[in-house]
């Protein structure tokens, strides 16, 4: 039901959501959160194990956003930033690869996007934005990337949001559709309850 | 504003020098010998001899748990042999250095002091994937709630060749970077995990702003591409760093144990049990370091037995511990005397390095050192000369506060060298233990002293 393979997978739907949780064996969790109607991938995100702290390490979103916190930060994070600063949020669609970047500055003549090095890379020729993209889908199947399917466009003429596409390749479109069907079986399989655990995977 | 008759005098700025600032190791040969003159330290090569062969043992890994005396009379270089020792150890080997009466204060009891020593002492080194943001200061603010109340807020903007970014800066990241005077144009690299801030040195594009620099100063390029990256770090943290971060971390926990400083004796256990899995698992090694206490003879007989059982456990530091105190010295907390103040089952465990007092030779080599180090150009032979009298005389230290203060009244007289007249004219200013014990002799019914207030006629 995931395109991740590996680990202790369970699953539940709740929220109008089907999450699953897997949990590898050097202690990295992964969830993933998929649209019951859509079927369509929402959230992923990894907890990572640190060695320095012994308390719950953040969160780290590879799709989709996370909750907005508004936490002191006296007592929290030592530093983070700004929120004026550009942000990028990855919300992937059926066949593309998807990004947003939010909050960009300057003029859209100055930014540029190309495929370097197995990642994206935004450019600006003012120097004032720099960010490498890395595609963890297309690296986990060993896949390099092609500039020809990589698009850039922006959501208004004065907009700040820079749009980056990335068509997904046959391979990463065969085994999402392999995913989709196992969710769809088990949607089918019995009446959708909220709360409902779906048998363990794998 | 201009305040009639007001003339400006220049004030010569003294650099503030720390009194062992000068010594860079132990200066010994291949063969573990003292050179007599070497990296800041003169004579005392027995002394010097022994502590090599300590390094090497240290360096070794193979004890713990084991514990050094240097013991001597005063001034004769008992803590500079410790800070040799510490600075040929290198910065790997976590070295912490206190003063036995630091275990003493209304804070923190003295079991939890003695703890959070020996566990800073303790170092781990781990290879950790961590989030570095590196780059040029911009420019950076703090904001200070007009109220008094709140938190301060700070803002830095950093940049690369390639782009420039602000970030937030939290109250405890503020003060790191007070601490370390972080200026626009510093290269800096900071571990959004732990908070640290380390210089990497000055952009060169900042060099034609400024003339004047430290001699440390070193100029680096300012970095490429993004500002945040993620790096394998191996560092070496010490057990009680992560002790801290985790009771800091545990939110509002921390706010009760926060307020006291003390450690949660269990957060201690979780990381003990963390860092026995991770070196199990060969993630971590253990670097045990050096705990240094100074005037030893004023911990107390608990703090002795404390540190008693602490030393048999495997991730002991070595303790290394100076005192001046001789035979006949109660151990404090106690009525019985032992020698050095040291309670005979500690003496057992531990290596005696003894130090001799310095000879005329020697101390004009130390003297010279110092002059070097506190940047005075010229003594006059003569005046070294005498100055070396007064140092055999009294005491080495006494001498060396008449270095700056020769060197003060000096310029003022508008010379470049020292002449014996300014040693002398100090003499008189500044008194020695000697002739201030003369001095309480001759007044002491005017000085009020504690033995006589039964006496004191009402």
């Amino acid at each position: 039901m995931s395109t991740i393979p590996g680990g202790k997978k369970t699953a539940i739907v709740k929220d109008g959501r089907r999450k699953i949780h897997s949990t590898f064996d050097d202690g990295t969790e992964l969830v993933e959160e998929f649209d019951i109607r859509s079927n369509e991938l929402v959230i992923r995100k990894w907890k990572k194990q640190s060695v320095l702290t012994t308390c719950e390490a953040d969160w780290e979103y590879e799709v989709g956003e996370a909750p907005t916190v508004t936490n002191p930060l006296a007592r929290g994070p030592i530093m983070r930033e700004s929120s004026s600063m550009p942000k990028v949020v990855r919300l992937d669609q059926p066949d593309y690869f998807y990004w947003e970047v939010r909050n960009m500055r300057h003029e859209h003549s100055v930014y540029s996007v190309s495929a370097e090095d197995n990642m994206i890379v935004i450019r600006t020729s003012n120097k004032k934005y720099f960010k490498r993209i890395p595609l963890p889908d297309m690296e986990r199947m060993k896949l390099s990337l092609n500039g020809n399917e990589l698009a850039a466009s922006w959501d208004s003429a004065k907009g700040t949001t820079y749009r980056i596409r990335y068509r997904k390749p046959p391979q990463v479109l065969a085994i999402e559709a392999a995913a989709r069907k196992q969710r769809e079986a088990a949607s089918q399989g019995r009446e959708q309850r909220e709360g409902d655990v779906e048998c363990p995977q794998q | 504003m201009e305040i009639p008759g007001a003339t400006e005098t220049a004030v010569p700025t003294v650099e503030r020098v720390s009194a062992h600032s000068h010594i860079r190791g132990l200066g010994l040969d291949d063969k573990l010998n003292a050179r007599e003159e070497s990296q800041g330290l003169v004579g005392q090569k027995t002394a010097r001899k022994s502590a090599g062969i300590i390094v090497k043992m240290i360096q070794a890994g193979a004890i713990a748990g084991r514990g050094i005396l240097i013991a001597g009379p005063p001034a004769s270089g008992k803590t500079a042999i410790a800070m040799a020792i510490s600075r040929e150890l290198g910065a790997d080997i976590p070295f912490t250095s206190v003063s036995g009466s630091e275990f003493f204060s209304h804070e923190f009891n003295k079991t939890e002091s003695l703890t959070q020593s020996m566990r800073k002492s303790i170092g781990l080194r781990i290879q950790e994937e961590t989030e570095l943001v590196e780059g040029e200061v911009v420019e950076w603010v703090v904001e200070r709630p007009t109220d008094g109340t709140g938190d301060k807020v700070g803002r830095i903007t950093l940049k690369t060749t390639d782009m420039e970014a602000e970030y937030d800066l939290g109250a405890k990241m503020i003060d790191a970077m007070e601490a370390d005077k972080v200026t626009p144009g510093d290269v800096i690299s900071i571990d959004k995990a732990s908070g640290k801030v380390t210089k990497l040195g000055r952009s060169w594009s900042k060099t034609r702003d400024y003339d004047a620099q430290g001699p440390g100063t070193r100029l680096v390029e300012t970095p490429a591409g993004e500002l945040q990256k993620r790096k394998h770090v191996s560092h070496t943290v010490n057990l009680h760093e992560i002790d801290v971060i985790n009771s800091r971390a545990q939110g509002f926990m921390a706010l009760f144990s926060g307020a006291t400083g003390e450690i949660n004796p269990e957060v201690r256990q979780s990381v003990d049990k963390k860092v026995a899995e991770w070196r199990e698992e060969g993630r971590a090694t253990i670097v045990p370091g050096v705990l240094f206490i100074d005037e030893a003879h004023m911990l107390d007989i608990e703090c002795f037995s404390f540190m008693n059982r602490a030393m048999e456990q495997s991730t002991a530091p070595i303790i290394i511990m100076a005192t001046n105190r001789g035979e006949n010295t109660k151990i404090r907390g106690t009525d019985t005397v032992s020698p050095h103040g040291i309670p005979a089952d500690m003496l057992d465990r531990m290596n005696i390095i003894i130090t001799k007092p310095y000879d005329a030779a020697d101390i004009q080599k130390i003297l010279q050192l110092r002059a070097d180090a506190e940047g005075i150009d010229s003594i006059d032979e003569d005046a070294m000369d005498y100055l070396v009298t007064i140092g055999t005389e009294t005491s080495i230290r006494y001498a060396m506060q008449l270095l700056t203060t020769a060197h003060l009244v000096a310029r003022r007289d508008n010379m470049e060298e020292i002449q014996e007249e300014h040693f002398v004219k100090c003499r008189d200013l500044f008194l020695d233990v000697r002739r201030s014990e003369e001095f309480c002799d001759q007044w002491e019914k005017e000085l009020i002293t504690g033995n006589t207030v039964d006496d004191v006629e009402m």
